[in-house]
């Protein structure tokens, strides 16, 4: 009977339960005891673009050294420990391969186990190529999105209302830095509003948008959305079979703790 | 070396044969998988592209020219092609006659749609139209957001400009989901050449704002606009602005464009060049 020696459980498997996601979590916990800046705050210090800052604090993807470098600095957290954290993660890092060869090297099947593991592996891979095939293949559709039936009250986004929508009427307001529409789908015959903000002001600032029936403002059709920390928000839908009644909206959007009323309202 | 038996000598080969037949499944099966799953070394180092990564060298470029391989922040691989992006979006309205547009130029770059990494493409084609007995070609400046996954997807199409023969080129990148574009040529009917530098919100599939009559420098997040009637002409006028709302944050403007007569001449293109230098293009 042939042995099967595997090596003992070790710094580097204490490392290799470490991930992207927990490593993002750490960067978290480090932002918030330097205070939570913002992203902006944080870019504006590090050169870093928010982008790049978002997906790190995500977990969407492993930083580059020179991200973590400037930004662990900037949150007083410890340089040398978290690029050495981070370089462990990184699967092109070749510093990590001695340690897996040396594994490799250490590990013995029988012949039993070596039959059964090519199996394993086959049946994997088989797997793995039918789920990828099918997935590319399939695509996404409309059955698989499902959707909600169009109706008054309804997140457009959630109805197939949103695939023929167009901007039925825009206006820039507060000098460009906000955009005031509302969006027309003619199949489901249904109006909302949209307010986008290009401000770079979002956190902690809140939009409010309403629309309603312009022969009725009391409606209860009238719909309205409050909402926070959004560059766009979006109303629920009004229905109108009426080709000849007309819908309006308005918003106010929050700035540095202001209200700021956003014009006249926008009718179509 | 301890010698083996002959027992051992044939369990040591049964058993290499049988791992030798494992890899040889694997590597098959493996076969059939996508190639865009499968990393390649060659073609140089990944450099960042905003969250993204491409191959390259030297400083992380904003902007990529043409199909584009690039690595998504899972370390997935996915590959920007205008031909296959433009007109597949399955929630989009279908771009009739798709079959009449042929691509002729793509650049791409990257924004965000709130806290989600997203590619953008300005796509220019030309559209082949059908009459009876007679053809015509007109051309077409699309603005694209496109999915950050494996297999990219149109999320929103805009068509910036369609008409007589132009350029576009991304003269500015934004986080707000905003892209300069710098169109240049016959813009307006009758006019044969005109410039204009336009702000479309990708992720919202809307123009946001609009300069006439100028050049811009590429910038990120901030750029310059050069108010002048030709690319190599003095500006008489330099904005700073913000790609994001077009709002000017600084205005400078050269009454006296004659250098001879004590004048500043400033053109976009010494600018354009110095940024483009640092953003890699």
């Amino acid at each position: 009977m042939v042995e099967t020696a595997v090596p003992e459980a070790g710094a580097a498997r204490a490392e290799s339960q470490d991930s992207v996601e927990s490593f993002a979590e750490g960067l978290r916990d480090l932002r918030i005891n330097a205070g939570n800046p913002t992203l902006a705050a944080i870019s504006a210090q590090t050169g870093i673009s928010k982008s790049v800052l978002s997906v790190a604090f995500a977990g969407k993807g492993l930083p580059t050294e020179n991200t973590v470098l400037k930004l662990v600095t900037l949150l007083h957290g410890n340089p040398r420990e978290w690029r050495a954290r981070r370089n462990a993660l990184d699967p092109r890092n070749t510093g990590s391969e001695p340690v897996a060869e040396q594994a490799e090297a250490g590990r013995r099947f029988s012949l039993l186990q070596t039959a059964l593991i090519a199996a394993g592996a086959a049946l994997v891979a088989a797997l793995i190529t039918g789920v990828a095939m099918s997935s590319l293949g399939a695509g996404p559709t409309a059955e698989a999105r499902h959707l909600t039936k169009a109706a008054n009250g309804v997140d457009p986004m959630l109805t197939s209302c949103r695939d023929d929508a167009v901007i039925a009427a825009s206006e820039a307001r507060l000098d460009n830095l906000v955009h005031v529409q509302l969006m027309y789908s003619n199949d489901c015959m249904a109006v909302w509003g949209r307010v986008t903000r290009y401000d770079d002001k979002t956190d902690g600032n809140t939009m409010t948008m309403k629309v309603w029936p312009l022969d009725d403002p009391q409606s209860e059709r009238a719909q309205s959305r409050t909402d926070v920390g959004l560059q766009s928000l979006y109303t629920p839908m009004i229905i109108e079979p009426d080709t000849a009644a007309r819908i309006c909206g308005q918003a106010t959007i929050m700035v540095d703790g202001k209200t700021e009323d956003l014009g006249p309202k926008l009718c179509i | 070396m301890t010698p083996l038996s002959r027992a051992g000598r044939a369990t040591a080969g049964a058993r290499r044969r049988i791992a030798v037949t494992a890899i040889a499944a694997v590597f098959v099966l493996a076969g059939c998988t996508p190639a865009g799953d499968r990393p390649e070394t060659d073609g140089g180092a990944w450099v960042g592209f905003g969250p993204f990564e491409v191959r390259g060298g030297g400083a992380a470029p904003r902007i990529l020219n043409g199909t584009s391989e690039l690595r998504l922040p899972g370390g997935d691989l996915a590959t920007i092609d205008a031909e296959k992006l433009l007109g597949s979006g399955p929630d989009l309205p279908p771009l009739p006659d798709r079959e009449n547009y042929t691509i002729t130029d793509e650049q791409y770059s990257y924004t965000l749609d709130g806290e989600a990494p997203r590619l953008v493409g300005v796509v220019q084609a030309r559209h082949t139209m059908h009459f009876r007995g007679y053809t015509e070609d007109e051309f077409v400046t699309f603005v694209l957001a496109i999915s950050a996954e494996h297999e990219p997807r149109e999320l929103t199409r805009t068509r910036v400009l369609r008409g007589g023969e132009h350029t576009a080129t991304i003269t500015g990148r934004s986080d707000q989901g905003v892209i300069a574009v710098q169109l240049e040529g016959a813009l307006n009917t009758n006019v044969p050449h005109d410039s204009r530098v336009i702000g479309v919100d990708a992720i919202r599939a809307t123009e946001v704002w609009g300069k006439e009559h100028g050049y811009s420098g590429f910038g990120d997040g901030t750029a310059s606009f050069y108010l002048a009637p030709a690319r190599d002409a003095c500006a008489t006028e330099v904005q700073r602005y913000s790609v994001a709302n077009g709002r000017a944050e600084h205005t400078e403007s050269f009454a006296n464009t004659d250098v001879a007569t004590g004048g500043t001449c400033v053109t976009a293109p010494a600018a354009a060049a110095a940024a483009g230098a640092a953003a890699g293009t």
